[in-house]
């Protein structure tokens, strides 16, 4: 009728809502680093740890939820879970029991986290007994920790029986006291959370701690009530909570995200508290932690005296992250030396089968007659860089890692690795790309790119690009032709192929300065580790730095088999004879996912701790640099 | 109007010299399409899909101007009028527009029946490299924006800046529009755009030359029957937006590219800016990282209307009976029964996806889709359903 008076008569005056207040701005945040394998765990941690491990072997393997003596209706609460826990078809529906490849039975994971009346909201038709005794009738949500899904379980007391079971993609629980609980005092064993505390003169307790020490701060718990499919770790994708520590007199909260599905602390985020006395749930997650943090500390290569320098075993150099051509590597010298101006992954060319492509994409279907192009590229030409305000499409996954080289158990060097990951890795069409820089103590080094799966089938052909700006010095590039070498004198590209040439000891190139001393390079013939041969694409240009210096973008098309991939464009027939040389080298690798056989490739595999791990199948390419200096005696 | 800026409460005026351009002139015109639109699901990308459904029946409607001479719209969502491209009727299939098919770049008319045909694609529906969103008019005319996917080679900077129009008969599309970036554009621009059925005015947000530390983001209101930029709110970065008549009046929602937030701006019964962005909502619970990419508006009486093959008087007076007289028309009751909102409030639904100003691909990230009632007495005017 208000609808009818609102045209007859106009309207009558609208209450006005309530304002809202706008949210504070977060702080960069600060990834918490992987815990040490010594250090000890929190004792309620293993304790936990030894219950699941308890339920996964019983039958049926589902963890149940301790319901407390105190709780009114705790009676009710265990009736309705045992008659649920005792439905067969629940194991079937809630995703609990998987196989092995050899055909292991295995227990996922599986919790009761809820048991809660029936909502309104929830009746349907299959729920309509319920309608007239909503108060005995139970709704369990159980959460799966491996698949990250929900199924709901409605039980009618009245009839002892469950009515429905449904797969809930929605849901949303409440994280059950001992799990938040748990949440807490993980945080609050971190030291990085400490830390961050004791520069506003706290101490971060737990919320079961007795009172006393004004400085203890226990946290609220926001985000205890939470969508199952989306909590706070968006990345990994696993059942995540924020404490959150109030700072009134700072108008401050520092958040700390735990990983209650493997019990960790992801990170830890400031925010301002604006006019809220509280901070909303859901400010900070893992996501915007781990992407402020990586902005914050690695995307500085517009400000190199931000970035990264390191001077290690005969190594120095700097490197960051770039808008969308990977890690760059730049000023890389060995003794002294430098051997490489910059290096950098400018894209990865991604080609599928187009026609397997179409009838993977019509679910298996054959084209049909006249149906001959409705695909523009099949696939995808990658940027890799910044996770944030970036023009990449693959995104660093973590920040940069230098570690020891290690090579039949010996340190051998150092490396550098970068990863980008899609956040749904290894799922259908999302992609996990790496670089690795091997800088080996006795002067070589090695710059790699690579995949590891999975991508949109298992008929795709990789294609890195790499940016190499050779040694800053006067260089001839000279190619083995069969019983010698060859100088390049132009600007030219080389497919490394079935007829290619090597020397005895397997180099292709030879990169050499005025006084003799340079380089071997060694491109990959299947003798490296997760290698099955470069079939590199070779451009040899004159340096120029406006030829790729700055971030160059998407330079080549995806889906092209030939030698236009990008840096044909360089191409100019300039004179590269001793001259400042840049090289680019696309390696050509086309997956595998045979069983037993996978390459560029990736999986998903049970564990007997009731989760999925992923499982990559890398693939790599790359050419090792060889020194050699004659008035040093190094020279084959 | 920058986040440090904002004061809370609803839609404060704001600095003059905060917006740029006159205010619109002239009345808004009648609009007389028929037919209404739907947003449906989004697949991928900054994209869309508009389902070419005909909902027969609907017609605009206007009421008289209030005491105060204000104008009163068709409650709900104020871009109700898009009528059907003539090019639809004659592709022969029941179809969809998309920008959003993988590996298809542009607009693509696609089978909505099951079949396995190949999509109907116009020779120039790709000259803009992958689209993004697009917008329907009364007579079937789409206005769509270029927004890359994955890589900038097909869509480089300096075409984001373009909407592009496609013919209703002929289906040929060509550039329409240039709108100027506050800063060259580096990876977005374009990102949503919302049409006003009863001012003709269009809504479009751009993030164009945003950059980690610079706000510079823009929304555009274009006048369509002049084909111009009339004003712009500066410094404002935004995803997805939707115009809404709702009981304050006019309205215009934009969601934050920068927060998990939706904002609400009035406007002017011409369609101009009143005032600056205030919070009307923040996307709840989890998930902080999600932006809000869509926002659509769904009413009742819109519902009933198109179930029934009402007009919206109609729908409105058989609404009001159908209460008025329980057990007299069943059939509403039962439609009654299945709205979303039991009160039978208005709903906005919003999609959210992670958005962080990057070419990660929007089929490569979670989207969550959340869905509020109007109710005055929430904070902000909206509840979650």
């Amino acid at each position: 009728m208000a609808l009818v008076l609102l045209v007859a008569c106009g309207p009558a005056p609208a209450p006005v809502p309530a304002p809202l207040a706008a949210l504070p701005t977060p702080e960069p945040g600060v990834l918490a680093p992987a815990p040490a394998p010594d250090t000890g765990e929190v004792p309620e941690v293993a304790a936990e740890r030894a219950r699941i491990a308890r339920y996964l072997a019983a039958e049926p393997p589902i963890i149940p939820l301790e319901i407390s003596e105190d709780d009114e209706r705790g009676a009710e609460k265990r009736a309705a879970q045992e008659i649920a826990l005792a439905l067969p078809e629940l194991i079937r529906a809630a995703g609990v029991i998987t196989a092995t490849q050899e055909g292991q039975r295995v227990a996922l994971r599986t919790e009761v986290l809820e048991i809660a009346p029936l909502r309104a909201s929830n009746l349907n038709p299959s729920l309509e007994p319920c309608a007239e005794h909503m108060p005995r009738c139970w709704q369990l949500t159980l959460y799966n920790y491996a698949t990250h899904s929900t199924v709901g379980v409605f039980v009618d007391l009245t009839r002892n029986a469950v009515l429905a079971v449904s797969i809930q993609d929605g849901a949303r629980a409440t994280v059950p006291e001992h799990l938040a609980l748990l949440a807490e005092r993980i945080a609050a064993a971190s030291p990085l959370v400490q830390e961050a505390l004791a520069s506003v003169g706290r101490t971060a307790t737990t919320s079961d701690a007795p009172a006393g020490d004004s400085a203890a701060t226990a946290p609220i718990m926001a985000g205890t009530q939470t969508l199952m499919r989306d909590t706070s770790c968006a990345y990994r994708r696993h059942l995540c909570v924020a404490p959150t520590y109030v700072v009134p007199e700072q108008q401050r909260a520092l958040w700390a995200v735990v990983d209650l599905t493997r019990f960790e602390l992801v990170g830890i985020q400031w925010t301002g508290l604006g006019e809220l006395a509280e901070p909303p749930a859901g400010l900070v997650d893992e996501q915007s932690i781990h992407d402020s943090y990586i902005a914050a500390e690695y995307c500085t290569e517009a400000d190199p005296a931000q970035a990264t320098s390191f001077d290690e075993q005969g190594w120095s150099g700097r490197y960051a992250l770039t808008d969308s051509d990977g890690l760059k590597l730049w000023d890389l010298a060995y003794q002294g030396r430098v051997v490489l101006r910059s290096a950098k992954l400018v894209d990865v060319h991604v080609a599928y089968d187009p026609a397997r492509l179409l009838a993977q994409i019509r679910g298996g279907a054959a084209p049909s007659e006249g149906d001959a192009a409705p695909i523009d590229d099949p696939g995808y030409s990658d940027g890799v860089g910044c996770p944030t305000f970036s023009q990449s499409a693959v995104l660093a996954s973590g920040p940069p890692a230098r570690r020891p080289l290690i090579e039949q158990g010996e340190v051998r060097g150092l490396e550098i690795w970068q990863t980008f990951k899609s956040p749904l890795w290894p799922s259908y069409c999302n992609y996990y790309y790496v670089q690795i820089f091997r800088l080996y103590a006795d002067g070589r080094f090695q710059v790699l790119a690579g995949n590891a799966g999975r991508g949109c089938g298992d008929f795709g052909t990789y294609r890195p690009v790499l940016r190499l700006a050779l040694a800053p010095e006067a260089l001839t590039l000279s190619e083995w032709q069969g019983g010698g070498w060859q100088s390049w004198e132009r600007e030219g590209w080389r497919l490394q192929d079935a007829q290619t040439s090597y020397t005895d000891e397997g180099y292709q190139y030879r990169v050499m300065g005025e006084d003799g001393a340079g380089w071997y390079l060694e491109p990959g013939q299947g003798q490296f580790v997760h290698n099955r041969g470069d079939n590199a694409y070779v451009y040899l240009t004159r340096y120029r730095a406006e030829e790729g210096e700055q971030d160059l973008g998407a330079i080549g098309s995806c889906c092209r088999s030939d030698e236009q991939q990008g840096p044909e464009q360089y191409l100019n027939d300039e004179p590269v004879a001793g001259e400042e040389l840049t090289l680019w080298y696309v390696g050509q690798m086309r997956n595998d996912a045979t069983p037993g056989d996978e390459y560029c490739w990736a999986d998903r595999r049970p564990t007997n701790l009731g989760l999925y791990e992923d499982v990559p199948f890398p693939c790599l390419i790359g050419p090792m640099f060889h020194p050699f200096d004659p008035g040093a005696g190094a020279s084959p | 109007v920058s986040k440090k800026a904002r004061k809370p409460g609803a839609v404060p005026a704001g600095p003059a010299s905060q917006r740029r351009g006159a205010a619109a002139a002239g009345a808004p015109s009648e609009a007389s399409g028929s037919g209404s639109w739907l947003r449906a699901a989004l697949v991928g990308g900054v994209a869309g899909v508009i389902v070419l459904a005909a909902l027969a029946g609907l017609f605009v409607w206007r009421a008289q101007g209030s005491a105060e001479g204000s104008a009163w719209f068709r409650p709900g969502d104020a871009s109700y009028c898009a009528g059907t491209p003539a090019f639809v009727s004659r592709a022969g299939f029941a179809a969809a527009l998309s920008t959003s098919q993988k590996f298809i770049k542009g607009l693509a008319l696609v089978p909505i029946d099951g079949s396995q045909r190949a999509p109907y694609r116009h020779p120039s529906w790709d000259d803009a490299g992958y689209l993004g969103p697009f917008a329907r008019l009364e007579d079937g005319t789409v206005l769509a924006a270029p927004v890359p996917q994955i890589t900038l080679r097909d869509n480089p900077p300096q075409g984001q800046n373009t909407i592009w129009r496609v013919d209703p008969q002929t289906a040929e599309m060509a550039p329409w529009l240039e709108l100027p970036p506050a800063q060259p554009i580096r990876t977005y621009g374009i990102l949503d755009m919302a049409y006003d059925c009863d001012t003709r005015m269009l809504y479009i947000t751009s993030v164009g030359g945003s950059t980690l530390r610079q706000e510079v983001g823009r929304v555009f209101r274009v006048d369509v029957g002049a084909a111009r930029v009339v004003e712009q709110l500066e410094g404002i970065d935004a995803i997805g937006v939707g115009v809404y008549n709702g009981p304050q009046g006019k309205q215009l929602y934009l969601g934050s590219a920068r927060t998990p937030e939706v904002r609400v701006l009035a406007l002017g019964e011409q369609g101009a800016f009143a005032g600056q962005p205030a919070t009307a909502l923040i996307l709840p619970g989890e998930g902080g990282a999600n932006r809000a990419r869509r926002i659509g508006f769904d009413s009742l009486v819109d519902a009933v209307a198109a179930r029934l093959s009402l007009s919206w008087q109609e729908a409105a007076r058989t609404i009001a009976e159908a209460r008025a007289r329980p057990g007299s028309l069943p059939q509403v009751e039962q439609l009654l029964k299945a709205y979303a909102d039991p009160e039978g409030a208005d709903l906005m639904r919003v999609e959210g996806f992670s958005f962080n100003f990057t070419l990660q691909a929007g089929s490569e990230v979670l989207t969550v889709h959340y869905v509020f009632a109007a109710d005055a007495n929430a904070p902000g005017g909206w509840r979650r359903q």
